[in-house]
Protein backbone atom coordinates (compact mmCIF):
# COMPACT_ATOMS: atom_id res chain seq x y z
CA UNK A 1 0.00 0.00 0.00
CA UNK A 2 1.29 3.24 -1.27
CA UNK A 3 0.85 5.16 2.40
CA UNK A 4 3.14 2.94 3.76
CA UNK A 5 5.88 3.32 1.51
CA UNK A 6 5.46 6.86 2.00
CA UNK A 7 5.62 6.39 6.00
CA UNK A 8 8.84 4.22 5.82
CA UNK A 9 10.25 6.22 3.40
CA UNK A 10 9.47 9.52 6.03
CA UNK A 11 10.74 7.88 8.26
CA UNK A 12 13.78 7.05 6.66
CA UNK A 13 14.37 10.53 5.52
CA UNK A 14 14.05 11.88 8.90
CA UNK A 15 16.40 9.76 10.39
CA UNK A 16 19.24 10.23 7.90
CA UNK A 17 18.39 14.25 8.19
CA UNK A 18 19.65 14.24 11.62
CA UNK A 19 21.95 11.70 11.02
CA UNK A 20 23.47 14.49 8.93
CA UNK A 21 22.88 17.26 10.80
CA UNK A 22 24.52 15.37 13.92
CA UNK A 23 28.02 14.52 11.61
CA UNK A 24 27.90 18.29 10.11
CA UNK A 25 27.35 19.79 13.43
CA UNK A 26 30.28 17.74 14.92
CA UNK A 27 32.97 18.39 12.13
CA UNK A 28 32.21 22.23 11.92
CA UNK A 29 32.43 22.24 15.78
CA UNK A 30 35.83 20.09 15.46
CA UNK A 31 37.19 22.51 12.88
CA UNK A 32 36.26 25.61 14.55
CA UNK A 33 38.07 24.33 17.66
CA UNK A 34 40.77 22.55 16.02
CA UNK A 35 41.06 26.81 14.12
CA UNK A 36 40.49 28.34 17.36
CA UNK A 37 43.24 26.20 19.02
CA UNK A 38 45.74 27.19 15.84
CA UNK A 39 45.43 30.66 16.13
CA UNK A 40 45.85 30.69 20.63
CA UNK A 41 48.91 29.09 19.78
CA UNK A 42 50.15 31.29 17.29
CA UNK A 43 48.92 34.39 19.16
CA UNK A 44 51.12 32.98 22.17
CA UNK A 45 54.67 32.81 19.52
CA UNK B 1 -5.92 45.16 26.53
CA UNK B 2 -9.62 45.47 27.28
CA UNK B 3 -9.82 47.14 23.82
CA UNK B 4 -8.30 44.52 22.75
CA UNK B 5 -10.59 41.75 23.71
CA UNK B 6 -13.39 43.60 23.11
CA UNK B 7 -11.89 44.53 19.26
CA UNK B 8 -11.81 40.54 19.08
CA UNK B 9 -14.99 39.81 20.16
CA UNK B 10 -16.15 42.63 17.71
CA UNK B 11 -14.43 40.82 14.83
CA UNK B 12 -15.43 37.38 15.68
CA UNK B 13 -19.15 38.39 15.77
CA UNK B 14 -18.77 39.33 12.24
CA UNK B 15 -16.82 35.74 11.65
CA UNK B 16 -19.45 34.00 13.46
CA UNK B 17 -22.82 35.31 13.48
CA UNK B 18 -23.81 36.15 16.87
CA UNK B 19 -27.88 35.25 16.65
CA UNK B 20 -27.28 31.69 15.30
CA UNK B 21 -27.60 28.67 17.35
CA UNK B 22 -24.18 27.07 16.64
CA UNK B 23 -22.37 30.29 17.96
CA UNK B 24 -23.46 30.42 21.66
CA UNK B 25 -22.07 26.87 21.46
CA UNK B 26 -18.73 28.19 21.06
CA UNK B 27 -19.39 31.25 22.27
CA UNK B 28 -17.55 30.18 25.73
CA UNK B 29 -14.37 29.72 22.94
CA UNK B 30 -14.87 32.91 21.90
CA UNK B 31 -14.74 34.75 24.98
CA UNK B 32 -11.43 32.50 26.17
CA UNK B 33 -9.95 33.12 23.17
CA UNK B 34 -10.22 37.07 22.94
CA UNK B 35 -8.67 36.90 27.01
CA UNK B 36 -6.06 34.30 26.07
CA UNK B 37 -4.76 36.90 23.38
CA UNK B 38 -5.40 39.83 25.39
CA UNK B 39 -4.28 38.64 28.41
CA UNK B 40 -1.02 37.91 27.05
CA UNK B 41 -0.86 40.96 25.48
CA UNK B 42 -1.10 42.68 28.66
CA UNK B 43 1.56 39.89 30.40
CA UNK B 44 4.21 40.52 28.01
CA UNK B 45 4.92 44.08 29.76
CA UNK B 46 4.70 42.36 33.22
CA UNK B 47 8.91 41.54 33.37
CA UNK B 48 9.52 43.81 30.77
CA UNK B 49 8.95 46.86 33.01
CA UNK B 50 10.89 45.56 35.28
CA UNK B 51 13.74 45.23 32.62
CA UNK B 52 14.70 48.76 33.04
CA UNK B 53 16.44 50.62 35.65
CA UNK B 54 17.22 47.12 37.04
CA UNK B 55 13.90 47.33 38.91
CA UNK B 56 14.20 43.07 39.17
CA UNK B 57 17.32 43.19 40.67
CA UNK B 58 16.18 45.64 43.46
CA UNK B 59 13.13 43.62 44.07
CA UNK B 60 15.22 40.56 44.79
CA UNK B 61 16.85 42.36 47.47
CA UNK B 62 13.84 42.47 49.36
CA UNK B 63 14.28 40.20 52.82
CA UNK B 64 10.94 38.07 51.30
CA UNK B 65 12.67 36.56 48.99
CA UNK B 66 11.90 35.98 44.87
CA UNK B 67 9.14 33.54 45.73
CA UNK B 68 7.02 36.63 47.04
CA UNK B 69 8.38 38.81 44.31
CA UNK B 70 6.37 35.98 42.03
CA UNK B 71 3.56 35.77 44.04
CA UNK B 72 3.32 40.08 44.31
CA UNK B 73 3.67 39.60 40.40
CA UNK B 74 1.15 37.11 39.83
CA UNK B 75 -1.54 38.77 42.36
CA UNK B 76 -1.32 42.21 40.00
CA UNK B 77 -1.21 40.26 36.83
CA UNK B 78 -4.50 38.41 37.85
CA UNK B 79 -6.53 41.32 39.61
CA UNK B 80 -5.13 43.45 36.36
CA UNK B 81 -6.60 40.40 34.26
CA UNK B 82 -9.85 39.99 36.44
CA UNK B 83 -10.51 43.88 35.97
CA UNK B 84 -10.23 43.40 32.43
CA UNK B 85 -12.47 40.50 32.17
CA UNK B 86 -15.08 42.24 34.33
CA UNK B 87 -15.48 45.27 31.62
CA UNK B 88 -15.54 42.52 28.88
CA UNK B 89 -17.63 40.20 30.21
CA UNK B 90 -21.31 42.36 30.25
CA UNK B 91 -20.48 43.52 26.73
CA UNK B 92 -19.92 39.76 25.24
CA UNK B 93 -23.12 39.00 27.29
CA UNK B 94 -24.97 41.57 25.23
CA UNK B 95 -23.91 40.96 22.16
CA UNK B 96 -23.97 37.41 22.75
CA UNK B 97 -27.66 37.14 23.85
CA UNK B 98 -26.28 35.48 27.41
CA UNK B 99 -28.02 36.00 30.59
CA UNK B 100 -25.64 36.55 33.11
CA UNK B 101 -27.84 36.55 36.20
CA UNK B 102 -28.17 33.01 36.87
CA UNK B 103 -25.44 30.91 37.92
CA UNK B 104 -22.99 33.73 37.96
CA UNK B 105 -21.45 32.42 40.71
CA UNK B 106 -20.33 29.29 38.96
CA UNK B 107 -19.08 31.75 36.06
CA UNK B 108 -17.02 33.63 38.30
CA UNK B 109 -15.49 30.61 40.16
CA UNK B 110 -14.70 29.33 36.04
CA UNK B 111 -13.14 32.99 35.56
CA UNK B 112 -11.14 33.04 38.73
CA UNK B 113 -9.81 29.99 38.25
CA UNK B 114 -9.36 30.22 35.08
CA UNK B 115 -7.54 33.71 35.08
CA UNK B 116 -5.18 32.37 37.55
CA UNK B 117 -3.48 29.41 35.65
CA UNK B 118 -3.30 31.29 32.57
CA UNK B 119 -1.58 34.28 34.96
CA UNK B 120 0.52 31.69 36.78
CA UNK B 121 1.82 30.51 33.85
CA UNK B 122 2.53 33.57 31.91
CA UNK B 123 3.63 35.59 34.95
CA UNK B 124 6.81 32.51 34.86
CA UNK B 125 6.88 32.63 31.19
CA UNK B 126 7.13 36.21 30.73
CA UNK B 127 10.06 36.12 33.87
CA UNK B 128 11.63 33.63 31.84
CA UNK B 129 11.57 35.39 28.41
CA UNK B 130 12.39 39.03 29.85
CA UNK B 131 15.70 39.23 28.86
CA UNK B 132 15.88 36.96 25.55
CA UNK B 133 15.66 37.73 21.91
CA UNK B 134 12.63 37.66 20.18
CA UNK B 135 11.05 38.05 23.71
CA UNK B 136 7.44 39.16 22.06
CA UNK B 137 7.49 35.71 20.17
CA UNK B 138 8.21 33.82 22.68
CA UNK B 139 6.13 34.30 25.46
CA UNK B 140 3.15 33.15 23.25
CA UNK B 141 4.72 30.62 21.94
CA UNK B 142 6.12 28.93 25.12
CA UNK B 143 2.59 30.27 27.06
CA UNK B 144 0.24 28.32 24.66
CA UNK B 145 0.91 24.91 24.39
CA UNK B 146 1.54 25.02 28.47
CA UNK B 147 -1.71 26.12 28.96
CA UNK B 148 -3.64 23.82 26.38
CA UNK B 149 -5.23 21.61 29.54
CA UNK B 150 -6.48 25.31 31.39
CA UNK B 151 -7.74 25.84 27.58
CA UNK B 152 -9.99 22.90 27.14
CA UNK B 153 -11.03 23.13 30.51
CA UNK B 154 -12.32 26.27 30.65
CA UNK B 155 -14.42 26.43 27.30
CA UNK B 156 -15.74 23.55 28.04
CA UNK B 157 -17.01 24.58 31.85
CA UNK B 158 -17.96 28.10 29.89
CA UNK B 159 -19.89 26.00 27.58
CA UNK B 160 -21.69 23.65 30.03
CA UNK B 161 -22.38 26.78 31.92
CA UNK B 162 -23.78 28.77 29.04
CA UNK B 163 -25.95 25.81 27.35
CA UNK B 164 -27.72 25.69 31.01
CA UNK B 165 -26.44 22.52 31.83
CA UNK B 166 -26.22 20.99 35.35
CA UNK B 167 -22.77 22.13 36.48
CA UNK B 168 -22.22 18.86 37.97
CA UNK B 169 -21.25 18.08 34.28
CA UNK B 170 -18.24 20.49 34.64
CA UNK B 171 -16.81 18.92 37.81
CA UNK B 172 -14.07 17.53 35.74
CA UNK B 173 -12.77 20.69 34.48
CA UNK B 174 -13.16 22.58 37.49
CA UNK B 175 -11.00 19.98 39.19
CA UNK B 176 -8.24 20.02 36.50
CA UNK B 177 -8.45 23.94 36.50
CA UNK B 178 -7.44 23.68 40.48
CA UNK B 179 -5.24 21.15 39.75
CA UNK B 180 -3.57 23.17 37.14
CA UNK B 181 -3.29 26.00 39.31
CA UNK B 182 -1.96 24.27 41.99
CA UNK B 183 0.71 22.34 40.33
CA UNK B 184 1.93 25.79 38.22
CA UNK B 185 1.94 28.21 41.09
CA UNK B 186 3.52 25.61 43.41
CA UNK B 187 6.59 24.59 40.81
CA UNK B 188 6.89 28.67 39.79
CA UNK B 189 7.66 28.99 43.03
CA UNK B 190 10.21 26.45 43.30
CA UNK B 191 11.73 27.52 40.19
CA UNK B 192 11.53 31.49 40.49
CA UNK B 193 15.10 31.63 42.40
CA UNK B 194 16.20 29.97 39.41
CA UNK B 195 14.67 32.04 36.98
CA UNK B 196 15.96 35.42 37.94
CA UNK B 197 19.14 34.20 38.56
CA UNK B 198 22.36 36.56 37.64
CA UNK C 1 31.46 7.21 32.50
CA UNK C 2 35.08 6.77 31.67
CA UNK C 3 37.02 7.82 28.49
CA UNK C 4 37.32 3.94 27.56
CA UNK C 5 33.60 2.99 28.05
CA UNK C 6 32.79 6.53 26.13
CA UNK C 7 34.92 5.79 23.23
CA UNK C 8 33.46 2.22 23.41
CA UNK C 9 30.01 3.47 23.49
CA UNK C 10 30.65 5.51 20.19
CA UNK C 11 32.33 2.29 18.48
CA UNK C 12 29.29 -0.13 19.60
CA UNK C 13 25.66 1.92 19.55
CA UNK C 14 26.26 2.27 15.57
CA UNK C 15 26.72 -1.60 15.28
CA UNK C 16 24.11 -2.64 17.64
CA UNK C 17 21.84 -0.21 16.73
CA UNK C 18 22.43 -1.24 13.04
CA UNK C 19 21.53 -5.00 14.00
CA UNK C 20 18.60 -4.20 16.04
CA UNK C 21 16.38 -2.46 12.88
CA UNK C 22 17.47 -5.14 10.42
CA UNK C 23 16.27 -7.60 12.89
CA UNK C 24 13.62 -4.98 13.42
CA UNK C 25 12.52 -4.94 10.14
CA UNK C 26 12.76 -8.50 9.14
CA UNK C 27 10.31 -9.44 12.19
CA UNK C 28 8.26 -6.78 11.22
CA UNK C 29 7.78 -7.83 8.04
CA UNK C 30 8.44 -11.36 7.33
CA UNK C 31 6.99 -12.49 10.16
CA UNK C 32 4.46 -10.71 12.00
CA UNK C 33 0.76 -11.62 10.04
CA UNK C 34 -1.10 -8.89 8.65
CA UNK C 35 -3.72 -7.61 10.39
CA UNK C 36 -6.97 -8.06 9.56
CA UNK C 37 -9.33 -5.18 9.62
CA UNK C 38 -6.69 -2.44 8.45
CA UNK C 39 -4.27 -5.24 6.25
CA UNK C 40 -0.89 -4.32 5.07
CA UNK C 41 -1.47 0.00 6.23
CA UNK C 42 -1.69 -1.37 9.95
CA UNK C 43 2.67 -1.88 9.71
CA UNK C 44 3.26 1.66 10.38
CA UNK C 45 1.77 1.22 13.92
CA UNK C 46 5.06 -0.68 14.43
CA UNK C 47 7.11 2.25 13.73
CA UNK C 48 4.86 4.94 15.04
CA UNK C 49 3.93 3.66 18.74
CA UNK C 50 7.67 2.42 19.31
CA UNK C 51 9.01 6.40 18.36
CA UNK C 52 5.91 8.44 20.49
CA UNK C 53 7.24 5.93 23.98
CA UNK C 54 10.71 7.09 22.70
CA UNK C 55 10.15 10.54 22.64
CA UNK C 56 8.00 10.34 25.50
CA UNK C 57 11.31 8.98 27.35
CA UNK C 58 13.56 11.62 25.67
CA UNK C 59 10.90 14.47 27.27
CA UNK C 60 11.51 12.45 30.47
CA UNK C 61 15.52 12.52 29.99
CA UNK C 62 15.02 16.56 29.79
CA UNK C 63 13.17 16.40 32.86
CA UNK C 64 15.65 14.90 34.90
CA UNK C 65 18.34 16.46 33.61
CA UNK C 66 16.85 19.68 34.26
CA UNK C 67 16.43 18.76 37.46
CA UNK C 68 19.94 17.50 38.16
CA UNK C 69 21.48 20.60 36.15
CA UNK C 70 19.47 22.94 38.90
CA UNK C 71 20.44 21.13 41.85
CA UNK C 72 24.28 20.58 40.87
CA UNK C 73 24.55 23.15 38.42
CA UNK C 74 26.93 21.10 36.52
CA UNK C 75 27.35 22.10 32.63
CA UNK C 76 26.84 18.39 31.61
CA UNK C 77 23.56 17.95 32.43
CA UNK C 78 22.62 21.09 30.41
CA UNK C 79 23.95 19.00 27.67
CA UNK C 80 22.04 15.91 28.30
CA UNK C 81 18.79 17.84 28.48
CA UNK C 82 19.15 19.70 24.82
CA UNK C 83 20.30 16.41 23.61
CA UNK C 84 17.33 14.50 24.72
CA UNK C 85 15.11 17.50 23.78
CA UNK C 86 16.27 17.22 19.84
CA UNK C 87 15.84 13.91 19.85
CA UNK C 88 12.67 13.59 21.43
CA UNK C 89 11.73 16.30 18.40
CA UNK C 90 12.90 13.63 16.29
CA UNK C 91 10.77 10.97 17.48
CA UNK C 92 7.70 12.89 17.86
CA UNK C 93 7.85 14.20 14.07
CA UNK C 94 7.65 10.63 13.30
CA UNK C 95 5.03 10.12 15.10
CA UNK C 96 3.18 13.17 14.00
CA UNK C 97 4.18 12.12 10.34
CA UNK C 98 3.47 8.26 10.36
CA UNK C 99 -0.17 8.99 12.00
CA UNK C 100 -1.63 11.21 9.24
CA UNK C 101 -0.11 8.72 6.82
CA UNK C 102 -1.74 5.91 8.73
CA UNK C 103 -5.20 7.85 9.13
CA UNK C 104 -6.03 8.92 5.96
CA UNK C 105 -6.45 5.37 4.22
CA UNK C 106 -8.19 3.75 7.55
CA UNK C 107 -10.37 6.77 8.53
CA UNK C 108 -10.17 8.71 4.69
CA UNK C 109 -9.36 12.11 6.82
CA UNK C 110 -5.63 13.42 7.77
CA UNK C 111 -5.74 14.32 10.83
CA UNK C 112 -9.09 12.73 13.62
CA UNK C 113 -7.58 14.93 16.75
CA UNK C 114 -6.81 11.64 18.59
CA UNK C 115 -6.09 11.84 21.82
CA UNK C 116 -2.80 10.53 21.56
CA UNK C 117 -2.13 12.41 18.61
CA UNK C 118 -3.31 15.57 19.56
CA UNK C 119 -1.15 15.73 22.80
CA UNK C 120 2.20 14.79 20.77
CA UNK C 121 1.16 17.77 18.66
CA UNK C 122 1.31 20.02 21.64
CA UNK C 123 3.96 17.81 23.20
CA UNK C 124 6.43 18.71 19.79
CA UNK C 125 5.39 22.93 20.35
CA UNK C 126 6.58 22.75 23.69
CA UNK C 127 9.70 21.11 22.95
CA UNK C 128 10.04 23.01 19.73
CA UNK C 129 9.73 26.16 21.85
CA UNK C 130 12.28 25.10 24.50
CA UNK C 131 14.80 24.84 21.56
CA UNK C 132 14.00 28.20 20.28
CA UNK C 133 14.17 29.23 23.67
CA UNK C 134 18.02 28.41 24.07
CA UNK C 135 18.75 29.81 20.74
CA UNK C 136 17.00 33.34 22.32
CA UNK C 137 19.55 33.48 24.76
CA UNK C 138 23.29 33.91 24.35
CA UNK C 139 24.71 33.76 28.23
CA UNK C 140 25.47 29.60 28.97
CA UNK C 141 24.61 29.52 32.35
CA UNK C 142 21.08 32.16 32.21
CA UNK C 143 20.28 29.62 29.02
CA UNK C 144 21.02 26.48 30.76
CA UNK C 145 18.79 27.42 34.06
CA UNK C 146 15.99 29.34 31.59
CA UNK C 147 15.78 26.16 29.81
CA UNK C 148 15.97 23.62 32.98
CA UNK C 149 12.75 25.37 34.09
CA UNK C 150 11.01 25.13 30.85
CA UNK C 151 11.87 21.81 30.66
CA UNK C 152 10.57 21.11 34.06
CA UNK C 153 7.42 22.89 33.79
CA UNK C 154 7.03 21.28 29.53
CA UNK C 155 7.09 17.85 31.36
CA UNK C 156 4.65 17.90 34.03
CA UNK C 157 2.50 19.20 32.30
CA UNK C 158 2.69 16.24 29.76
CA UNK C 159 0.11 13.82 32.07
CA UNK C 160 -2.19 17.22 31.96
CA UNK C 161 -1.72 17.91 28.38
CA UNK C 162 -3.02 14.44 27.52
CA UNK C 163 -5.58 13.73 30.25
CA UNK C 164 -7.38 17.33 29.43
CA UNK C 165 -7.22 16.08 25.85
CA UNK C 166 -8.45 12.86 26.24
CA UNK C 167 -11.62 14.19 28.37
CA UNK C 168 -12.02 16.41 25.44
CA UNK C 169 -12.79 14.12 23.01
CA UNK C 170 -14.74 11.55 24.99
CA UNK C 171 -17.23 14.45 25.13
CA UNK C 172 -16.60 14.81 21.36
CA UNK C 173 -15.77 11.37 20.04
CA UNK C 174 -13.85 11.23 17.02
CA UNK C 175 -11.81 7.79 15.15
CA UNK C 176 -9.21 6.67 17.78
CA UNK C 177 -5.63 6.41 15.44
CA UNK C 178 -4.48 2.69 17.04
CA UNK C 179 -6.16 0.63 19.39
CA UNK C 180 -3.99 1.02 22.19
CA UNK C 181 -0.43 -0.49 22.54
CA UNK C 182 -1.87 -3.20 24.84
CA UNK C 183 -5.46 -3.42 23.44
CA UNK C 184 -5.61 -7.17 22.26
CA UNK C 185 -2.15 -7.13 20.63
CA UNK C 186 -1.49 -10.31 19.21
CA UNK C 187 1.69 -11.79 21.37
CA UNK C 188 3.36 -12.38 17.22
CA UNK C 189 2.63 -8.47 16.69
CA UNK C 190 3.97 -7.79 20.54
CA UNK C 191 7.38 -9.32 18.93
CA UNK C 192 7.39 -6.79 16.17
CA UNK C 193 6.30 -4.05 18.24
CA UNK C 194 9.33 -5.22 20.78
CA UNK C 195 12.00 -5.23 18.44
CA UNK C 196 11.02 -1.77 16.88
CA UNK C 197 11.13 -0.16 20.24
CA UNK C 198 14.46 -2.14 21.38
CA UNK C 199 16.02 -1.06 17.57
CA UNK C 200 14.72 2.34 18.65
CA UNK C 201 16.39 2.40 21.96
CA UNK C 202 19.51 1.71 20.86
CA UNK C 203 19.14 4.39 18.17
CA UNK C 204 18.05 6.75 20.94
CA UNK C 205 21.34 5.61 22.77
CA UNK C 206 23.26 6.48 19.62
CA UNK C 207 21.97 9.74 18.75
CA UNK C 208 22.05 11.23 22.50
CA UNK C 209 25.92 10.35 22.77
CA UNK C 210 27.09 12.05 19.63
CA UNK C 211 24.69 14.81 20.40
CA UNK C 212 25.88 15.02 23.85
CA UNK C 213 29.05 15.26 22.36
CA UNK C 214 29.04 17.60 20.09
CA UNK C 215 26.84 19.91 22.95
CA UNK C 216 30.55 19.25 24.62
CA UNK C 217 32.67 20.77 21.90
CA UNK C 218 30.39 23.43 21.50
CA UNK C 219 30.76 24.65 25.46
CA UNK C 220 34.52 24.08 24.92
CA UNK C 221 34.39 26.48 21.82
CA UNK C 222 32.31 28.89 23.66
CA UNK C 223 34.61 29.11 26.68
CA UNK C 224 37.46 29.58 24.46
CA UNK C 225 35.72 32.53 22.64
CA UNK C 226 35.25 34.02 25.59
CA UNK C 227 38.69 33.60 26.76
CA UNK C 228 40.16 35.20 23.84
CA UNK C 229 38.13 38.15 23.37
CA UNK C 230 39.06 40.65 25.77
CA UNK C 231 36.41 41.76 28.51
CA UNK C 232 34.26 44.92 27.67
Amino acid sequence: MRNLFWAYAAVWLIHLGYLFRLASGQKKLSDDLAALKKSVVERER
Amino acid sequence: MMVFALILIVIFSFAFEPTAEETRRIAGGLLWIAFTFAGILGLSRSFARETTNECLQGLLLTPAGPGAVYLGKLASNVAFMLAAEAVVLPIFAVFYNIGLGSRFPWLAGILLLGTWGFASVSTTFSAITANTRMRELMLPLLVLPISVPLLIAMVEATATWIAGEPMREAYLWLQLMTGFDIIFTVASLLLFPYIVEE
Amino acid sequence: MGKRTWNLAGALLPAITAALLLIAFYVVFLEVPTERTMGVIQRIFYVHVPSAWISFFAFFVVFVSSLAYLATGQARWDWAAVSAAEIGLVYCSIVLTTGPLWAKPVWGIWWTWDARLTSTLVLFMIYVAYLLLRNAVSDPSRRANLAAAVGIIGFLDVPIVYMSIRWWRTQHPQPVIAGGAGSGLDPEMWRGFLWCLAAFLSLFAWYFRERYRMERMRAELESLQREMSPRP
